[in-house]
């Protein structure tokens, strides 16, 4: 009996620890202690550089360090649609011969599916694998204070001029503690909140698409697309499950971290609890409360499991609430196959978060800094690499439609289901330079530049929030906000009750430490600034 | 001394054969316990884990210093204590039943018919549950539909969800359990039924003298293992399985998708190795807790 037992209880264990890999492998990065060790002082050696360089002869001393005859290759972690496009080794090869006269380097993408893009861009970050340039969309901010990224403040303008040049005036945004640890894409950094809905739709029911100018023309609206189709989903909720999510904050107020912020407008002094905000009882709480009553929002909105492309391409829904911007339209068509109009109601606001979130990083593991920031150089002022980047090899992913106006599109027999490459134009250093799509308006470019340089400007626009004393407290607002923060935006809850109690726990959770700890470092950082 | 050079000898081989699993666990399970140290230090990547700000126990306040602290430690020890006894009386059951069919075939069958669930991913699991409780397309509200009741909005009523997360892990972990009490059951001396059989008992009376006395120590290792992980609680099955639905997080918030929620936005490696370490030492108290009530109840069925 007892060798049975033995024999048992040795295959629970091999099978308790084969189950239990899985949990552990996260401790693994002990072992990466070495390389970021070696790291900081490569690291040193390049400020030295940067130094000498900037002292004696520029060109030539860049040159000795990009052309030192060791040919490295370049990782970039992008994340796409597909982690293996297939144009991938065409793509990689054209930009290879464009960047071989400025410096002994080869690039090569990895491109990580968007759903494991965050997990796995943590992993390769805390791996000390020798990567060169990694994408994120959620700001360098922690990236940078826990030094998994390089601080590239003095490289910038040694290696990446015409960068420096074409972008520093967003650089400002990106800053932390006055250095920068990324550079951010340019896109349209403001959006304006509003509604896109089904072109078919719209023409079905003859609705003008230019007489939405409100939020109350918007429920007229979804009242007679309501009352023509009953069966149909007037409004499905966006990507972050609430079908009124960042409307009244893009607004009017500037957020800081969850929770807080101020008015965009107001004194950046005066911090608040967003969620105590008229605003957000009477444009979140009330109108998704009197949508969901009148029946206009889709059954279980706040959980739903479908992205809201697909919820639009399976035909029965109408509407989504969110940011819209010159490119959206083509943006869900290349998506999701639909033909969408947007109809954008709220003013532009320029705040940090709309800039520094979509940023180029250079791991601290990189092991030549400098070809890093040369080749992002080259993805912000060369055309070529940035059609490559953007589109794909010309006659295979895309083809010339009209010489003239820069407009391109996919060739006979191309769609984007079968297409070699996809990327989305922000993900693509400076798409400014590149080819246009010909389902956007081919001044879509100055239409951005238009929308960036008219946008209200959030009156702690520069302003990065440093988490680091109110740890505990951000962790349980946190849990706070996923508990109401979609059953409240999608109008499943009385607004009174619900947002009252809402406020009742964030104040439990501690966020007026979090509102104090911000007034005191908006304080700091407006004196550094003047 | 002598003797105990030759034994060494003859069971060389054995010994031998030892070693890969040996090196796998040294390799995979006790080195990387070293960064332990994490959870008490400001990691900055820049010096490494070595030389990284100590801190003390800062990254564990934020599990404690919380209004739900309370809710999330009670919602992970009551549902993993109603999983454990749940789970086990169930795979028991099944293992008894599996144990009286005769046909190989039939068994193998069922074997494999209620060990897949636990094959399969928490994410499958989770939509397959949805194919039952979606609110307006789901299996359950269209049987309610037919019956003339009105549809429940499964995802936002706490109420049910206790039961529903016991159905969902009893239906999936039930199949793994009953195959090693299976396996136990077949290794019961055959001539103890017969034996029973001429003395002339009964089918219960069988059971509960042979076969569940038999089984003890098999049921009691299995309990100490899975005592050790009631800090634990299954991502998949409290995050993805009620679809991260906000107004069911009273009850679906254990320790585990408190830290995801919360650490998401922060990013912060210190903290969640925190939580790891929290989780494990209580865990291993609670083993040893266990093992020395076992040891004095009845000593040959403790583990060590």
């Amino acid at each position: 009996m007892k060798k049975k037992l033995a024999m048992m209880l040795g295959m629970t264990l091999i099978i308790g620890t084969l189950a239990g890999c899985g949990s552990t492998g996260d401790t693994g990065t002990a072992a990466d202690t070495e390389p970021a060790a070696e790291q900081t002082d490569s690291g040193q050696g390049t400020d030295a550089g940067v130094d000498a360089a900037t002292e004696s002869d520029a060109a030539s001393e860049t040159d000795s360090v990009l052309k030192d005859g060791n040919m490295v290759t370049l990782k970039v972690v992008c994340p796409g649609g597909t982690a293996s496009p297939g144009s991938k080794g065409e793509v990689e090869a054209a930009i290879n011969e464009i960047i071989a006269p400025y410096m002994d380097a080869q690039i090569e993408f990895e491109f990580l599916e968007w759903g494991v893009f965050q997990e796995q861009k943590n992993l390769i970050l805390s791996s000390g694998e020798d990567y060169s340039l990694v994408f994120t969309f959620d700001s360098s901010r922690n990236y940078a204070m826990s030094h998994q990224v390089l601080d590239i403040t003095d490289l910038l303008p040694v290696y990446a001029p015409g960068l420096t040049e074409e972008m520093g005036t967003y650089f400002d945004a990106c800053k932390i503690g006055g250095r920068l640890y990324g550079v951010p894409t340019f896109h349209e950094y403001a959006s304006r909140h509003g509604i896109t809905g089904m072109t078919s739709v719209l023409n079905e029911l003859s609705i003008d698409p230019e007489s939405i100018q409100s939020w109350e023309d918007v429920d007229a609206m979804l009242a007679k697309v309501h009352e023509a189709h009953p069966e149909m989903n007037c409004l499905v909720p966006v990507d972050t499950n609430m079908i009124l999510s960042g409307a009244w904050s893009n607004a009017s107020i500037s957020k800081i971290i969850d929770g807080v912020g101020v008015y965009a407008e107001g004194d950046p002094l005066d911090v608040v609890n967003i969620y105590a905000t008229p605003e957000y009882m009477e444009e979140v709480a009330k109108r998704a409360y009197d949508w969901n009553q009148k029946g206009y929002v889709i059954a279980d909105a706040s959980t739903i499991p479908e992205a809201r492309q697909e919820l639009l391409a399976a035909g029965n829904s109408f509407a989504f609430c969110g940011g819209i911007h010159p490119g959206t339209k083509t943006q869900e068509a290349k998506n999701a196959g639909v033909d969408v109009t947007t109809m954008p109601i709220d003013r532009a606001v320029l705040n940090t978060s709309s800039v520094d979130f979509a940023q180029y990083m250079v791991p601290t593991a990189c092991s030549t800094p400098e070809k890093a920031v040369k080749l992002l150089d080259l993805m912000y002022t060369d055309p070529d690499i940035v059609n490559l980047i953007s589109y794909g090899i010309e006659g295979k992913d895309y083809e010339i439609k009209d010489a003239e106006r820069n407009i391109i599109g996919y060739p006979e027999g191309v769609d984007s289901s079968n297409v070699g490459w996809n990327n989305e134009t922000w993900l693509v250093g400076n798409g400014e330079l590149g080819y246009v799509w010909e389902t956007d308006d081919p001044d879509i470019w100055e239409q951005y530049r238009e929308l960036n340089e008219n946008s209200v400007k959030s009156c702690i626009f520069g302003f990065t929030f440093d988490p680091q004393n109110v740890k505990t407290q951000v962790t349980a607002i946190q849990n706070v906000i996923s508990k109401y923060g979609a059953t409240i935006g999608c109008g499943y809850a009385d607004p009174e009750e619900s947002v009252a109690k809402f406020v009742e726990e964030l104040e439990a959770a501690g966020i007026n430490d979090v509102i104090a700890e911000a007034k005191t470092q908006i304080q700091a950082w407006m004196e550094e600034n003047g | 001394m002598k003797n105990k050079k030759v034994k060494i000898k003859r069971y060389l081989p054995v010994y031998f054969m030892l070693l890969p699993g040996f090196l796998y666990l040294l390799v995979n399970n006790y080195i990387p316990m070293a960064g332990l140290i994490i959870a008490f230090k400001n990691l900055d990547f820049s010096v490494g884990i070595l030389r990284s700000e100590w801190t003390g126990f800062k990254n564990f306040e934020f599990l404690f210093r919380t209004p739900d602290a309370w809710r999330i430690t009670r919602n992970t020890i009551g549902y993993n204590t109603v999983f454990i006894i749940v789970n086990l009386v169930v795979a028991v059951l099944f293992a008894v039943l599996l144990s009286e069919i005769h046909s190989k075939k039939a068994v193998k069958t069922y074997q494999t018919i209620i060990l897949l669930p636990y094959m399969v991913s928490m994410v499958i699991v989770s939509y397959l549950a949805y194919a039952f409780l979606a609110g307006d397309t789901g299996l359950l509200n269209g049987i309610r539909h037919s019956l003339g009741l009105e549809p429940v909005s499964w995802y936002s009523e706490p109420k049910y969800w206790p039961v529903i997360l016991t159905l969902v892990n009893a239906w999936k972990g039930v199949g793994y359990g009953a195959v090693i009490y299976l396996a136990s059951i077949l290794g019961i001396d055959r001539s103890l039924y017969e034996a029973a059989a001429v003395d002339g008992i009964g089918k219960m009376q069988e059971i509960r003298y042979i076969t569940l006395p038999l089984i003890k120590p098999t049921v009691i290792t299995m309990l100490l293992l899975s005592i050790g992980r009631v800090f634990y609680s299954d991502f998949g099955l409290f995050y993805q399985v009620p679809m991260n639905s906000g107004a069911l997080i009273d009850v679906t918030n254990t320790i585990d998708t408190y830290v995801y929620r919360g650490l998401i936005a922060l990013g912060d490696i210190s903290m969640s190795s925190a939580a790891g370490v929290y989780q494990s030492v209580i865990g291993f108290l609670l083993v040893i807790a266990a093992n020395w009530i076992t040891n004095k109840l009845s000593k040959e069925n403790a583990l060590f």
